[in-house]
């Protein structure tokens, strides 16, 4: 083996071929069995060598090349591989199949080119063979030159595709050995090496550094004119990318990678997947998964013009308005395509799951549209839903929730009851189920029953901040504040514990929001950080500035909404035992994490009035309501506070809008009729209390809303 | 020195077994109708545990070839209601999941590793030729990333008993560990893989008539039956094995439980877990070949 020039390079590989080729010929008819081994040893070893030659005469062609390019025009460097940039038309026909070399290669060392790159592929029902993993790598460590760029691709998906069947992963994985350095011999092509390069250590690394290799390499070979000339390599280009994309997301998933796999398809397979429903959908549900659910929308509209006839991303985006959007309209638009959907699904519950879709829009839309004359239309509109829903796919344990959630809200309770029963028995542990049918218990004034429950499920559900907020709540009824107060701040350790195991999973989802929200507590913890943390003697262990210290970009919206919250429990349970000074710290903190929220103001609103400064309460809970007009609870105070200031008519003009908002709640109707007592109109505030007895019976002792959208 | 014989009987011993490929098939079909072989249920899964506490891997992988089943087992049972009946196999799994929180030297186990950036040169390619399409802003903090940030699963926290909260948690991360010993479960397992996972999401699921398939026996089982909860982790931990399947002589099994999962992915609405099904589906309908 000595250097050669690049022209006998070529001729030494084409010989080693020829050899090869006829070797293979003889191999069945001349050896005797037991020589066939010896026989097809030779035959990879010429095969090797002049693999490792055509490499080699690729390589110096495309040095050979590039200087004479360089040196006659001084443009860029040859052929259409010029990362990044993309022209409208296609590559010549021959670049896709690996084949871009023809004309350099010859027909012979083009075949052998081919050969490697079909040789490899796995079947299904075909064990692996031995050495195979270790070929790949092998072939892929040489440098790419533009005559194997096609077969690099191909080799690097096998590889990849290889790894990711899990034949050789965990104990049978075996490292790469990272080459000392760039050439081996004379007769070796150039493998890629430099000093701080990337060794994958496992199969992972592996699996996914090859995938983005290919992905690169797919996008750079994607055909982007719609022309009909190209069709059929467009498609086949875009299969092949498609396939990469496939591999991409199967490996990712799992590790929750999947903005990785978002930011690639944006990158790259957005841009040649014109009308492709595959690549629309993947990358709408990618949307979905990390929380972008604006622009997850509008991809879903046009996956919907795809294919109109898929119910489950329908079914997706309805969830997407109802949670994140708070677009009910639209959530019912979705669901009812849902239900429109045609697609032929071998289980029918599919669409009883649409129409419990489409119950939950109007049952949102009834509790929180402006519209009163429309509320009670939506909400019989959601039991019609649910109802079908049920009768399509009975044995839905979530049907049953909404139906007993939707009947709890109209005050239905033994309906409600017996739906949210026949919930638990189908799923005896559903969280939900439990705190709902906790709150029908409290309806029926069985408080105890209700406690023993709460205790009984938190046993199954010990993280469940739900639960825990119900329980203090209980205790503050049945015991006073102070054992109220200990769940509070046990919930408060629970939210660190929770947000550190957070912290240490490492999901990545919804990052930008979680950084505008870390921002200001960030900037907080370095302003006052030494206040509040000892409020409750001991009681307290938590503050956000002790937090805040934990990786910031960790945090989570709905994390800091649960934290906000129980500082505020916290606040009012101190206003209860008449700690004044400490409820205040404990609305600092909320102040901390949300500064303008209508529950923080409400909270500031409620220590005024305690102070008996009744129009700055009066303030408070009017800011309060400028933020969110249909807050009950501001509603109340307001009027509270107008009461409180002597402005009887004004506490009444509050307290209808209050009641038609909210017609079932009790305090309301009390306060109304004693406003119009003061008023002196006695026979309508009789009637006032006498509903407000009537719907204090069937009250809970927390509102069925607080009952979260559940849908597992 | 007894202790190193001791182990090397276990291995061999081990080896034994695994050669016996009735005696694995009978386990498997103790462990699919427990109601039939109820006598038998408890010292097979009884013993099973034992091979797992013996600190011997070989034994220990061999109880795990089992794992698709008992947690089939013990996920039935607890959606039946009857957490009694199965208190073997709870404490099989759970033990299991205990007995692999630390590592050999005692901490816990974390699995971890760097997410790979095109822009480090790496043994398959160089920057130069590929990065600078990729040079967005998140892809350069990857880079930062690359070797001090890393992907990773665990630590696991200790569990004295399995409840509603933990169940499935549990359960994932004992599938993660069967998942990474694919390559040495036999081919055979990969069957009862795919009939557990198949009963698994369908059980308690009626389908229309008119479209009822061949199913190995889905059909036959009747609404009445409950679901069985499942989450995103669970069954995209379900899917790497079935994605193993896919590729043994029991692809039309592993394609069907692949079906089922996207279905009950749909219907829980588990996006991560559709984008994994919608994919492994698109490959199998794909006209190029692999390569």
């Amino acid at each position: 083996e000595k250097t050669l020039p690049c022209r006998s390079v070529r001729i030494v590989a084409e010989s080693f071929a020829i050899r090869g080729i006829c070797l293979e010929k003889n191999l069945s008819t001349r050896h005797p069995k037991f020589k066939q081994s010896d026989a097809q040893e030779k035959i990879d070893k010429c095969m090797k060598v002049a693999t490792d030659l055509t490499f080699l005469y690729l390589q110096e062609l495309d040095e050979k090349n590039a200087t004479s390019l360089n040196s006659n025009t001084g443009t860029l460097t040859a052929g259409g591989s010029i990362p990044g940039s993309y022209s409208p038309q296609p590559p010549s026909p021959g670049k896709l199949l690996g084949a871009e070399g023809w004309r350099d290669t010859g027909l012979i060392l083009h075949q052998l080119l081919v050969r490697n790159q079909t040789s490899n592929i796995p079947s299904p029902n075909k064990a692996l063979q031995p050495g195979q993993v270790q070929k790949l790598r092998y072939l892929l460590g040489a440098e790419e030159s533009n005559g194997t760029q096609g077969i690099r691709l191909s080799l690097a998906k096998q590889l990849a595709d290889l790894l990711l069947r899990g034949y050789v992963n965990g104990p049978l994985y075996q490292g790469i050995e990272g080459s000392k350095k760039k050439k081996d011999g004379a007769w070796k092509p150039k493998k890629y090496y430099s000093m701080n390069m990337f060794v994958p250590n496992n199969e992972h690394e592996e699996t996914i550094l090859l995938l983005l290799i290919s992905e690169a390499m797919a996008v750079r070979n994607a055909v982007l004119s719609q022309s009909p000339e190209f069709k059929e390599q467009r498609l086949k280009a875009f299969e092949t990318a498609c396939n990469t994309y496939n591999l991409l997301i199967v490996c990712l998933a799992r590790w929750g990678q999947t903005k990785l796999f978002h930011e690639c398809l944006e990158r790259g397979a957005i841009k040649f997947s014109f009308d492709e429903p595959h690549t629309w959908h993947q990358y709408a549900l990618s949307l979905i998964s990390i929380g972008e659910h604006v622009q997850a929308m509008r991809v879903m509209e046009e996956h919907y013009r795809l294919n109109p006839h898929a119910a489950a991303p329908c079914l997706l985006a309805a969830r997407t308005c109802y949670v994140h959007l708070k677009d009910y309209e639209l959530g019912i638009k979705w669901s009812q395509r849902a239900c429109d959907g045609k697609e032929g699904s071998p289980y029918a519950v599919l669409s009883a799951r649409s129409y419990m879709m489409l119950g939950i829009g109007y049952h949102l839309q009834a509790l929180y549209g402006l519209d009163h004359s429309n509320r009670t239309k939506s909400s019989s509109l959601a039991l019609e839903m649910l109802q079908k829903a049920q009768s399509m796919g009975p044995g839905d344990h979530l049907i049953h929730h909404y139906l007993a959630l939707v009947y709890a809200h109209n005050r239905r309770l033994p309906e409600a009851i017996s739906n949210i029963k026949q919930a638990l028995n189908l799923r005896s542990d559903h969280a939900p189920s439990l705190h709902l049918l906790c709150l029908l218990l409290t309806a029926q004034k069985q408080y105890q029953e209700a406690m023993n429950l709460v205790n009984l499920s938190l046993e199954e559900w010990p993280d469940s901040m739900e639960l825990m907020y119900l329980k203090s709540q209980l205790e503050l009824h049945l015991n006073g504040p102070e054992t109220a107060k200990l769940t509070a701040s046990k919930m408060l350790m629970l939210w660190k514990k929770l947000y550190e195991d957070h912290a240490s999973s490492g999901d990545d989802t919804a990052q930008s929001e979680r950084r505008s929200e870390s921002r200001s507590l960030f900037h907080l913890s370095e302003n006052g950080s030494n206040t509040h943390s000892r409020v409750m003697n001991g009681g307290g262990p938590m503050s956000v500035s002790s937090v805040s210290s934990l990786p910031r970009k960790q945090i989570k919206g709905q994390h800091w909404d649960w934290l906000a919250k129980v500082w505020l429990l916290m606040a009012e349970l101190c206003l209860h035992s008449k700690q004044r000074e400490q409820a205040l710290k404990c609305i600092e903190e909320a102040v901390q994490i949300h500064s303008t929220t209508p529950e923080v103001l409400t909270a500031r609103g409620l220590i005024s009035e305690m102070d008996g400064n009744y129009s700055e309460a009066k303030n408070c809970f009017e800011g309060a309501m400028s933020l969110d007009p249909n807050n009950l609870r501001a509603l109340q105070q307001l009027a509270k506070a107008y009461l409180g200031l002597g402005k009887n008519k004004m506490a009444e003009f509050v307290l209808w809008k209050a009641a038609k908002l909210h017609p079932q709640e009790y305090e309301t109707w009390y306060l109304l009729g004693m406003a119009l007592e003061l008023l002196g109109d006695h026979i309508a505030s009789a009637d006032c209390m006498v509903v407000a007895l009537d719907v204090e019976n069937s009250s809970p002792l927390v509102p069925f809303s607080s009952v979260g959208l559940a849908f597992e | 020195m007894g202790q190193d014989t001791v182990q090397e009987d276990y291995t061999s011993f081990a080896r034994n077994l695994s050669e016996r490929e009735d005696t694995a098939t009978a386990i498997f079909r103790v462990l699919e109708d427990r109601i039939k072989y109820a006598e038998c249920i408890e010292p097979v899964v009884g013993q099973l545990y034992s091979f797992y506490q013996s600190q011997n891997r070989s034994l220990q992988s061999y109880t795990l070839q089992f794992l698709p089943s008992l947690v089939f087992v013990c996920l039935n049972c607890v959606a039946h209601g009857d957490k009694q009946s199965c208190p073997t196999v709870e404490t099989l799994l759970l033990g299991m999941y205990n007995q692999e929180l630390l590592d050999k030297s005692g901490k816990p186990r974390v699995f971890n590793f760097r997410m790979p950036s095109l822009a480090q040169a790496s043994v398959y390619h160089e920057p130069m030729s590929l990065a600078p399409a990729s040079l967005t802003e998140s892809a350069l903090r990857r880079l930062e990333e690359c070797n001090t940030h890393l992907v990773q699963k665990g630590p696991y926290q200790p569990e004295e008993k399995l409840i509603a909260q933990n169940r499935l948690p549990v359960i994932s991360a004992l599938m993660f560990l069967y998942n990474t010993q694919l390559s040495i479960i036999p081919d055979f397992a990969s069957e009862f893989l795919c009939k557990a996972v198949s009963r698994l999401v369908t059980q308690g699921f009626s389908k229309q008539s008119s479209h009822q398939r061949s199913s190995y026996d889905s059909t036959l089982v009747p609404p009445t039956l409950p679901r069985i909860p499942v989450n995103s982790e669970f069954l995209l931990e379900l899917l790497t094995a079935i994605h193993h399947a896919l590729y043994t002589p029991y692809s039309s099994l592993a394609t069907q439980s692949l079906d089922d999962v996207h279905f009950r992915a749909s219907h829980e609405l588990l996006t991560d877990v559709l984008l994994v099904t919608t994919a492994l589906k698109n490959l199998l309908q794909s006209t190029v070949p692999m390569g």
